[in-house]
């Protein structure tokens, strides 16, 4: 948008200025209009059809607060919630630390920094569903790649996603296999902090460890807090890998509910998706979105707030 | 300046007409209006099943077409149960739609599936004399009919025959106690690694549905379901034997294993691994193909219950949905497809079970699968036993599944029903 012209306090825009204004907007108008019917028309109408008895065909019914009381009941839920909130748990701080561990050894790399910058963003372009497949394979209890490789050291054979215990863990294995993007991204922030800190450091006689917890982690930890935010709201919207790794362990989850040993793998968007596509809860579904919606605001809020006390923006 | 002004009301005009146009054609298929086809009114068909099942349901709509000159069916491949009911709320789904069995409950109590008294008291059909026993069950939901059914889906024990006559069996086993004992013997474990597998867990469904079905039990009707009956606690107590037999760990992981290859090419039956197997009608081509050295059996029962045998029935359906444009028209197809001649074609064509009395017996039927001496058998013998057919349905199935897996990670049968039992007392 051009500058605009001040006269007397006022706002005036030239004609000039005012027709490039209109064929801005006529030009934002698909994206404006796709925003509204496809984005915050949704979003207002599951606020509402959280309150109702709603399955899609019915016209929903006004029910008040009891699908947010029905799900405070429902078993399955704190399953589902617990679930997440403990892969979030292991997830988030497990691929942050590994994307930078992995970007400052690519940052010390002197030959073939691209070919091995391509070969860890590699995975971050794979389809999701062909690399979950993939993953089915590898973490299969007796002919996995996984446990192979781990019976050379003598560990017993894992049943990473029959067995409740190892469920989260393999997930977790899954996501840190993606992490390519997040180490780009770091690795590039690395790039801008400045090299005389560096070296001021190493006259002072300051080792590696020194240099990367002094100079490095401060220098990209606004970055640092913003991929963190990212890999929260992603764990917590964790659907499509279970989903697959379910289907194709069940034969047919969508008309089912539940998922993997003692619903070990039932993840919060897979039941609010079970509770919409099989169930056709559409109120409790949405009930459900909301209440993620206010967990990942406030988490994300939380994180801002703490890191606005500690990080440097500039 | 000019030009630039044209171009961007162009293109403004071009997106405008592109999102008119969508909406247009919305409009134009949610029409309530009947469609005509040619002099005919157009069926909208849309069903779940693709690649070569697909063509064989064109040959039955084409059957149809070619029968009568009121209406026109227009099939369309869909698999994806979804897209079915999101077309169907959104007012842009099919006329006439297959389900299965378990889906009515939900789709009447939802609004999804038509129902269909009116029609069958005017044309004076009575399902029950119609269908084989117990397949209505699953159509029926507070009294009101909201679908016919299209195949009747029963089990029958596969069995390897080398791996029974590596272990000293000649026939496969007769009573549920014999089932029970040579699942036992043909399992083989090394190194804590179950490399022969004698018991039927995979799949993880069906064998304990038959093992609760095998003496009488059920589990119960909707309002007074019973999981805490004789037949799945004989089951569950027979699992935990064999569990604590062979270790956790080793059952767990095969069965968790085969689990995710079932019907593949690495299938622990197909691949040799498994001695006994329940499965259903669709396994049969493939353990022929696999080269395995197979028999088929019917499904034994426990010994108290004498020659009785019973089975686990499950059916395939088709429905009308509440926003048919043209339920009369597609009244007359499912009549084809599930009574008429479609039914005889669909069973031939496709070889699933019938579930139309008259087939039973029909000629035609009997010869098209090799298999079917066993399972026509099974299907006009045995005492044929449903789930439940309760809103819930899949909750429940949750529940009962969730008791069997307790069992496989080294809980107590006792343990886990109870847990089943005061789980499933919440459900609807």
């Amino acid at each position: 948008m051009r500058k605009l012209k001040r006269n007397d306090g006022k706002r005036t825009w030239s004609p000039r200025e005012k027709q490039a204004n209109r064929d801005g907007l006529l030009f934002a108008l698909p994206w404006i209009l796709g925003f509204l019917i496809f984005s915050l028309y949704p979003i207002i109408m599951s606020a509402y059809y959280s309150f109702t008895n709603f399955s899609a065909i019915k016209d929903p019914v006004w029910v008040g607060l009891k699908n947010y009381r029905m799900l405070m009941k429902d078993r399955l839920f704190w399953k589902s919630l617990n679930n997440t909130l403990v892969y979030v748990a292991i997830s988030v701080p497990a691929t942050i630390i590994l994307s930078l561990l992995l970007a400052a050894l690519l940052k010390a790399v002197k030959r073939g920094k691209a070919f091995y910058r391509s070969v860890f963003f590699l995975p971050s372009i794979f389809p999701v569903v062909a690399s979950t497949m993939i993953w089915l394979l590898v973490l299969d209890p007796i002919s996995g790649y996984l446990n192979r490789f781990l019976s050379l050291f003598g560990t017993p054979a894992i049943n990473w996603l029959g067995d409740p215990t190892w469920t989260k863990p393999a997930l977790v294995i899954m996501t840190c296999w993606g992490v390519g993007t997040t180490v780009v991204i770091l690795l590039a922030s690395m790039g801008d902090v400045p090299p005389e800190l560096y070296e001021s450091a190493s006259m002072d006689g300051a080792g590696a460890w020194t240099k990367f917890w002094h100079i490095t982690i401060p220098g990209i930890a606004h970055v640092l807090v913003y991929q963190i935010v990212l890999a929260i709201i992603n764990g917590f919207q964790y659907f499509t890998q279970v989903y697959i790794l379910c289907s194709a362990q069940s034969g047919n989850l969508s008309a089912g509910v539940g998922a993997g040993k003692k619903n070990s793998l039932l993840m919060y968007p897979l039941y609010l998706f079970q509770n919409a596509f099989a169930r056709l809860k559409m109120g409790t579904a949405s009930a459900m979105a909301w209440i993620l919606f206010i967990i990942v605001f406030v988490l994300t809020l939380v994180l801002i707030r703490i890191s606005d006390k500690y990080v440097d923006v500039k | 300046m000019k030009g630039k002004k044209a171009f961007s009301a162009g293109l403004t005009a071009v997106l405008m007409c592109s999102m008119m146009a969508g909406s247009t054609n919305m409009t134009y298929a949610a029409s309530t209006e009947k469609e005509q086809a040619g002099d005919r009114e157009t069926v909208n068909f849309w069903y779940l099943w693709g690649g070569d099942e697909a063509s064989y349901i064109e040959q039955i709509i084409d059957a149809y077409n070619a029968s009568q000159d009121k209406y026109q069916v227009v099939g369309l491949s869909t698999p994806d149960q979804q897209k079915v009911i999101t077309g169907i709320s959104g007012g842009n789904g099919p006329d006439i739609t297959d389900d299965f069995g378990t889906s009515i409950p939900n789709y009447a109590e939802q609004n999804i599936a038509m129902p269909l008294d009116d029609y069958i008291e005017k044309d004076g059909i009575n399902p029950e004399d119609v269908f084989v026993d117990g397949t209505m069950d699953e159509q029926v939901y507070q009294d009101k009919t909201y679908a016919f059914p299209i195949s009747a889906n029963v089990d029958a024990l596969y069995y390897n025959k080398d791996l029974l006559k590596a272990g000293g069996y000649d026939a496969p086993p007769k009573t549920m106690e014999e089932l029970q004992e040579m699942s036992s013997k043909l399992t083989t474990v090394e190194d804590g690694e179950v490399t022969q597998l004698g018991a039927p867990l995979v799949p993880n469904s069906y064998w304990w549905e038959c093992m609760t079905f095998a003496d009488g039990s059920t589990f119960g009707t909707p309002g007074a379901l019973e999981i805490d009956n004789e037949g799945f606690r004989k089951a569950l107590s027979w699992l935990e034997s064999y569990v604590k037999e062979f270790g956790s760990d080793a059952v767990n992981s095969f069965v968790t294993s085969g689990q995710a290859k079932v019907n593949s090419a690495q299938d622990p039956f197909l691949s040799g691994k498994e001695a006994l197997r329940i499965d259903g009608p669709w396994f049969y081509k493939m353990a022929e193909d696999s080269g395995v050295n197979f028999g088929l059996a019917m499904l034994p029962s426990y010994e108290s219950e004498g020659d009785k045998t019973y089975n686990y029935i499950a059916t395939s359906n088709f429905y009308i949905p509440t926003t048919a444009s043209n339920p009369d028209g597609a009244w007359d197809f499912l009549k084809y497809i599930t009574m008429g001649d479609g039914a005889k074609m669909f069973v031939t064509l496709k070889g699933d079970l019938p579930a139309l009395k008259s087939l039973l017996k029909d000629q035609d039927v009997i010869k098209a699968s090799a298999s079917y001496d066993v399972y026509l058998k099974a299907l006009s013998e045995s005492s044929l036993v449903a789930m439940p057919n309760i809103l819930d349905g899949s909750d429940l199935d949750v529940t009962l599944t969730n008791a069997v897996d307790s069992v496989v990670l080294g809980g107590s049968a006792d343990d886990a029903i109870q847990e089943a039992a005061d789980t499933a007392s919440g459900l609807e």
